[in-house]
């Protein structure tokens, strides 16, 4: 009886395991979050060295890119680039950022890589858990992105008086 | 006995190698493991300095133009300076009145004698012009604006680039000291230094297009080898296709001197700080790699392949993944980001964004242990050795064979991907037993030798490749012995079939056990004429017997039945030298 009881237990708790699992969806934030600027172009774009981790060079060109664009909307890279929000504005944009990059159509029109499908010499590492980690030059288009997120209300505008 | 013993000794030989060469590709493996393999490709201004001491300073003038010879290629950017500069280096160096050179006891003496004669100021203002320097800038850069609406900018370069590009300057010094002769060969003996530019001073601040101050300048040795250069030596493959008159007639102590001029530069092949670097770009639709013409690539040259790692404390290491050729090379001199493709010949699950380093060879050498089917009829020696019978108790149809092959990759020549030519000799052993003995008459054992020339083909899928094999040249069967003469006097004789035309065609099997180590298994059939004269030298006296006037004797000794080809069947192993000087 008792022998039955726990064989039950067990195949109940992995049902529930295997259940919830599986309807865990991937995380869609950045992983790296490693960039440094390189430069401003033209007061209208950031270039970053971007370093993004992934199961292969695809997956971590993507987390690359989305990381140059999150060092350009929170910040927390080397360089000098300006981060388009504050303190207070990051505090309350999780929820946005998630959604943000959860939807590629958002994210992608904001930002791309300047390597042309190249990957360029010493920027492509294999780490100890078998994931890669790629280093691309991404270009933010930082004009576009800070009206759009005026637009929205998520950060603050620049005119005085605002 | 002996001849059972003979084809496991090959054999042994064969599969102690194979382990060695194993255990040899695994430490190299782990010693590149734990260093970091970049694959970022600097290209490297090199001068070309000759030095002699005072005993050898007549061949000054023949080592220069030795120099002169060295074909350009793009892996360097070559740096000349006048001659003068050169003479003056060369007059500095003389004065300092060394009769040997040890670069430990006497680096300083070189060293500063090339200060004080200005030439190291000359080297750097020359391989340093602005135009220069903006040239290699310019290469270095691996993306170029192609659209009037792309707005993105290149970095521009710092100071410290262009100091870098400065500290990227190689001195390479061929220093002779002695031409000397023996056993009729003449080499030129010296020493081959290689420097490169010490700066110590740093830079961030962006270039401003002018020369940068610079504050220390120093010279540091990157590698020497002593160096015994032959009249007779030939660079690379390139060498035995060309023909220059003037050359093949001076004399052997001019000719040694000038090709001491033009060896230094193979040093270079085999220097970490030349090899061609490249990334891979592309698996999908065969391996392409980002280098090409500009960087000097050539046509089945090789490449190591590499994969930048972390160790779980994030240290970066190199872990060597497989070996891979090159069998179409990009023209990246006109259309700027072309591609070069490859082919694999040791796989290893390549991914874009590995690193490729150059791997140059120049020979092969073909180690071919063969068992091959013969027929030497048991009335060969008839009337010659024995009055009454053959040297052999039974028709004799196995033959052990050793053969030793040197082949040159002909790719460049030919336009095809691992086409080999060259020439092989070999050395049989007839597995036989003899009709007897008799006193005074010593019989050795019987001997067919020959030498050919080779042409082979291999084509390659996954570490394994098909070759094909065809061979032209002559071979003899040879008896000899001693034996006493009338006057009890001991005399050496010789028998021997004379040189019998031959062909030959294989095919086999080779399987890559490392960049420069192939071993394999072969079957091929060959086809000799019969002997249309023989030899027999008793002493110093030497007769020639034609089959036409000598026909009695080619029955009673069975010649036109003498058939030295036949089915073959052996392994062989085949070691890829580095480029030699």
């Amino acid at each position: 009886m008792k022998l039955k009881l726990f064989s039950v237990m067990i195949i109940f708790l992995a049902v529930i395991y295997l259940g919830c699992g599986s309807s865990v969806p991937p995380n869609p934030m950045p992983v790296s979050k490693e960039i440094t600027c390189i430069e401003s172009i033209s007061g209208k774009s950031y270039k970053y060295l971007a370093w993004g981790i992934g199961e292969d060079n695809q997956a971590a060109e993507r987390d690359a890119l989305k990381s140059a664009l999150w060092g350009a909307i929170v910040g927390g890279g080397a360089g000098n680039c300006v981060a388009l929000m504050n303190a207070s504005e990051r505090a309350k944009a999780n929820d946005f950022l998630y959604n943000f990059f959860s939807d590629d159509s958002q994210w992608q029109q904001y930002v791309r890589s300047s390597n042309q499908g190249r990957i360029d010499a010493d920027k492509r590492l294999k780490m100890s858990d078998g994931r890669v980690k790629l280093g691309i030059e991404a270009i933010v288009d930082i004009k576009m992105l800070r009206e759009d997120l005026e637009a929205r209300g998520v950060i603050g505008g620049m005119r005085i008086g605002n | 006995m002996k001849k059972k013993i003979l084809p496991v000794i090959f054999i042994l030989l064969i599969f102690s190698l194979s382990i060695y060469s194993q255990t040899q590709s695994a430490q190299d493996a782990s010693k590149l493991n734990n260093q970091l393999v970049s694959g970022v490709f600097e290209r490297k201004s090199i001068t070309i300095l000759p030095l002699t001491l005072p005993q050898s300073q007549n061949y000054y003038d023949e080592i220069v133009k030795g120099v002169d010879k060295i074909q350009p290629t793009g892996r360097f950017d070559n740096n000349f300076i006048s001659k003068l500069s050169m003479a003056k280096a060369q007059g500095n160096f003389i004065k300092q009145n060394l009769q040997s050179f040890n670069y430990d006891k006497d680096k300083e003496i070189l060293i500063q004698s090339l200060i004080n004669s200005g030439v190291l100021t000359e080297i750097i203002k020359s391989s340093s012009n602005l135009d220069s320097l903006r040239a290699r800038i310019q290469r270095s850069k691996k993306r170029i604006v192609i659209s009037a609406l792309e707005d993105a900018k290149i970095r521009e370069p710092k100071v410290g680039d262009i100091l870098k590009l400065i500290s990227n300057t190689f001195i390479a010094i061929p220093l002779l000291n002695n031409i000397e002769t023996k056993n009729n060969i003449t080499n030129a003996v010296g020493n081959f230094l290689w420097f490169q530019v010490d700066i110590s001073n740093v830079g961030n601040d962006d270039w401003d297009g002018t020369m940068p101050k610079l504050e220390k300048v120093d010279l540091k040795l990157v590698n020497q080898k002593d160096a015994s250069i032959s009249s007779n030596f030939a660079l690379l493959s390139d060498e035995l296709f060309s023909s220059d008159e003037e050359e093949k007639n001076l004399p052997a102590d001019k000719k040694a001197a000038r090709n001491f001029g033009k060896a230094i530069i193979n040093m270079a092949m085999t220097m970490e700080e030349f090899k061609v670097r490249a990334t891979i770009q592309d698996v999908e639709d065969g391996i392409r790699i980002d280098i090409g013409k500009r960087e000097g690539v050539y046509l089945d040259q090789g490449y190591k392949v590499f994969e930048q790692r972390l160790t779980p404390d994030n240290k970066p290491y190199s872990q060597y993944m497989g070996f891979i050729r090159v069998d179409k090379v990009a023209d990246n001199e006109v259309k700027f980001d072309a591609l070069s493709s490859c082919y694999t010949i040791i796989p290893g699950g390549f991914e874009a964004g590995h690193i490729i380093t150059s791997h140059d060879q120049s020979f092969d050498i073909l180690i071919r242990p063969q068992y091959k089917q013969v027929f030497i009829p048991k009335e060969f020696g008839y009337g010659i050795i024995y009055s009454n019978s053959g040297v052999f108790k039974s028709d004799v149809s196995e033959v052990y064979n050793a053969e030793l092959a040197v082949l040159v990759n002909a790719a460049r020549v030919v336009n095809m991907t691992q086409f080999f030519i060259g020439v092989s000799g070999f050395i049989g052993l007839p597995n036989y037993e003899k009709v007897g003995t008799i006193s005074g008459l010593e019989i050795n054992t019987p001997l067919i030798y020959g030498g050919n020339l080779v042409i082979q083909k291999k084509f390659w899928l996954y570490r394994t490749a098909l070759s094909f094999e065809a061979q032209v040249g002559a071979q003899t069967l040879s008896l000899t012995g001693k034996v006493k003469d009338i006057f009890n006097k001991e005399v050496e004789w010789e028998y021997n079939t004379g040189w019998n035309l031959s062909a030959a065609a294989g095919v086999g099997f080779e399987f890559a056990i490392s960049p420069d180590i192939n071993f394999g298994l072969e079957v091929g059939y060959s086809y000799v004429l019969s002997p249309l004269e023989v030899k027999i030298k008793v002493g110093d006296k030497e007769e020639t017997y034609k089959k036409d006037d000598n026909k009695l004797f080619w029955n009673t000794n069975k010649l036109d039945d003498l058939q030295l080809g036949g089915l073959k069947l052996g392994a062989k192993l085949s070691i890829s030298l580095p480029p030699l000087f």
